[in-house]
């Protein structure tokens, strides 16, 4: 399995600048959720890792080996990239052929089943699949790839509920069965936030966060019950996030939770939500109520 | 080395119908042609070959940008895209040429057709017609090398044309949209700087261009080995600054 180090990584457009002095490890056999508002340079980290675009300074590489170095250990990943890359007049099972073709642990039998139960044609061209279709046969094609690392960058574009469980279910019995690398790159963070392990939040053209996703919500706690009692109980502390449901009051506050006093004012007391934590963390807003 | 092959496969594969129909129309008009030219005097079969080697131009010239994505979508190394869609372009010049050939025999069954290497460098093989149309002199003893001759000649001009092609896509797709649209102006200067300076330059400086172009070019020996050389040399150079543009070649999209 392999791991993605980065190192001191920078990128600019112009003289719009994207990403800063990066340091990064992607460890092997991990799932990650790369996240970060719009703009903020996930897909570019992705198209820099997989070579697509250079980095102004700074080294990527796979276990070791510079990315595009000999080798070849972009072999080891495959990326599904927002953008439409394939030939548009190419069928679908001719695009599973040739990425057999590239791709030599491509797994021809995974993709068929995939395309059986996401309803797809294999027999369509790329250019007549709707938003929706388009984006399924790029997550058919990354999940069979075989590679040991596979990066979704918006995976769910376009994707109707159901479709996106079963994308989910898909990711969690692939990583169950080979223990791959798995980055995935979305806004949708509610519905990917149990499959994660990792978390890097991207902000300001540097790293937020790069943790467990265990160890980042372990230093918040949310709180929940009647309006007055919340905010009695918020007195003193920091809630980054509050949601009022008629006489009801949530609210995610940072440090660590005092059972005693939640327990005295009849509140609930939960895990916080990873999106409420991404939006106090990237907005910078939150404090006290 | 691997992904080289494929992606000479993949390009091959991918420029088979196009082919297919090309070559369809291609030998449909000119045995239509060559039919019509028996019947109807006057008429003729010139020419023909050059849609051939516009053909491969424009092979060369959708090369790069489909090619381009579809081989970083597989993680396919910038060294093996280039190789293996720059040599992607032999096997259609070599074919291409094996069916011009075919084609001129077949159709110089009935009516006499000249291919474009017996109209460059065995004109004395040549009858002109009485409105100056020319066709090919029949039964001629060097018939076979003229045959290998026209072949070679299409087949090394068609994949030099390829390459050509190919550089110039390669080119666009590095250039921006200002510099695309102002690039035309290029060739356009150059023949109007020529035009201006040809008369005030020097006339050894003239004369010693004139040498260098005629020989070259064949004109000088008479022979198609020079042109042959000259146009490997000049698709070989456009190749290596496709491949310095190639290296540094980023997704745009």
């Amino acid at each position: 399995m392999a791991t993605i180090a980065i190192r001191g990584l920078c990128k600019s457009y112009g003289k719009a600048e994207v990403l800063r002095d990066i340091d990064l490890t992607f460890e092997q056999g991990r799932i990650y959720g790369l996240l970060g508002r719009n703009g903020v340079g996930k897909s570019t980290l992705l198209n820099l890792i997989t070579q697509r675009i250079f980095p102004d300074r700074g080294e990527i590489s796979v276990d070791g080996t510079p990315v595009g170095g000999p080798g070849d250990p972009l072999r080891k990943i495959y990326c599904m990239s927002e953008v439409a890359l394939y030939p548009e007049n190419m069928r679908v099972a001719e695009l599973y052929r040739w990425t057999a073709d590239f791709y030599p642990h491509f797994d021809r039998a995974r993709a068929d089943r995939l395309t059986a139960a996401f309803a797809l044609d294999p027999q369509k061209r790329i250019k007549s699949l709707s938003t929706g279709y388009a984006s399924i046969v790029k997550l058919i094609v990354t999940l069979s790839s075989g590679a040991e690392v596979l990066i979704f960058d918006e995976p769910v574009l376009g994707l109707d509920a159901g479709h996106r469980s079963l994308f989910y279910r898909e990711v969690l019995s692939l990583y169950g069965e080979k223990g791959c690398t798995v980055v995935l790159s979305t806004h949708i963070i509610e519905e990917i936030s149990d499959l994660l392990e990792s978390v890097i939040i991207l902000e300001d053209c540097r790293v937020l966060v790069s943790e467990r996703v265990d160890q980042l919500l372990d230093g918040y706690h949310c709180v929940s019950g009647a309006e007055g009692e919340v905010l009695g109980y918020l007195s003193g502390r920091a809630a980054v996030h509050t949601e009022r449901m008629g006489p009801y009051l949530s609210a995610t506050v940072a440090g660590p939770a005092d059972r005693e006093q939640a327990d005295r004012l009849h509140l609930t007391l939960m895990r916080p939500k990873l999106q409420d934590l991404f939006i106090h963390l990237t907005q910078g807003k939150g404090g006290t109520l | 080395m691997k992904h080289t092959l494929t992606v000479m496969r993949y390009n091959l594969s991918d420029s088979l119908r196009p082919t297919a129909i090309f070559f369809f129309i291609y030998t449909a008009i000119v045995l239509l042609n060559a039919l019509l030219s028996y019947l109807i005097p006057g008429g003729n079969t010139v020419g023909s070959d050059m849609s051939i080697l516009i053909f491969l131009f424009i092979c060369g010239v959708v090369g790069f940008r489909y090619n381009f994505f579809f081989a970083m979508a597989n993680n396919v190394s910038r060294r093996d895209f280039f190789l293996g869609t720059a040599l992607s372009g032999l096997l259609p010049s070599i074919l291409s040429a094996a069916v011009m050939i075919v084609i001129n025999r077949l159709v110089g069954l009935f009516y006499p057709m000249p291919t474009l290497y017996t109209l460059c460098f065995e004109r004395e093989r040549l009858i002109f017609q009485p409105d100056g149309v020319a066709i090919s002199a029949q039964s001629a003893g060097k018939e076979a090398l003229t045959l290998l001759m026209s072949f070679l000649f299409l087949a090394v001009l068609g994949f030099a044309i390829y390459l050509i092609g190919f550089f110039i896509s390669t080119l666009f797709y590095r250039m921006s949209k200002l510099l695309r649209m102002t690039f035309w102006v290029v060739p356009w200067l150059l023949v109007v700087l020529t035009t201006l300076l040809w008369p005030i330059l020097p006339q050894s400086v003239t004369g010693g261009l004139t040498r260098f172009f005629s020989a070259i070019l064949g004109i000088t020996s008479h022979s198609a080995w020079p042109p042959m050389a000259t146009a490997m040399v000049l698709a070989l150079f456009l190749t290596l600054c496709g491949w310095l543009l190639t290296r540094r070649a980023v997704l745009k999209k």
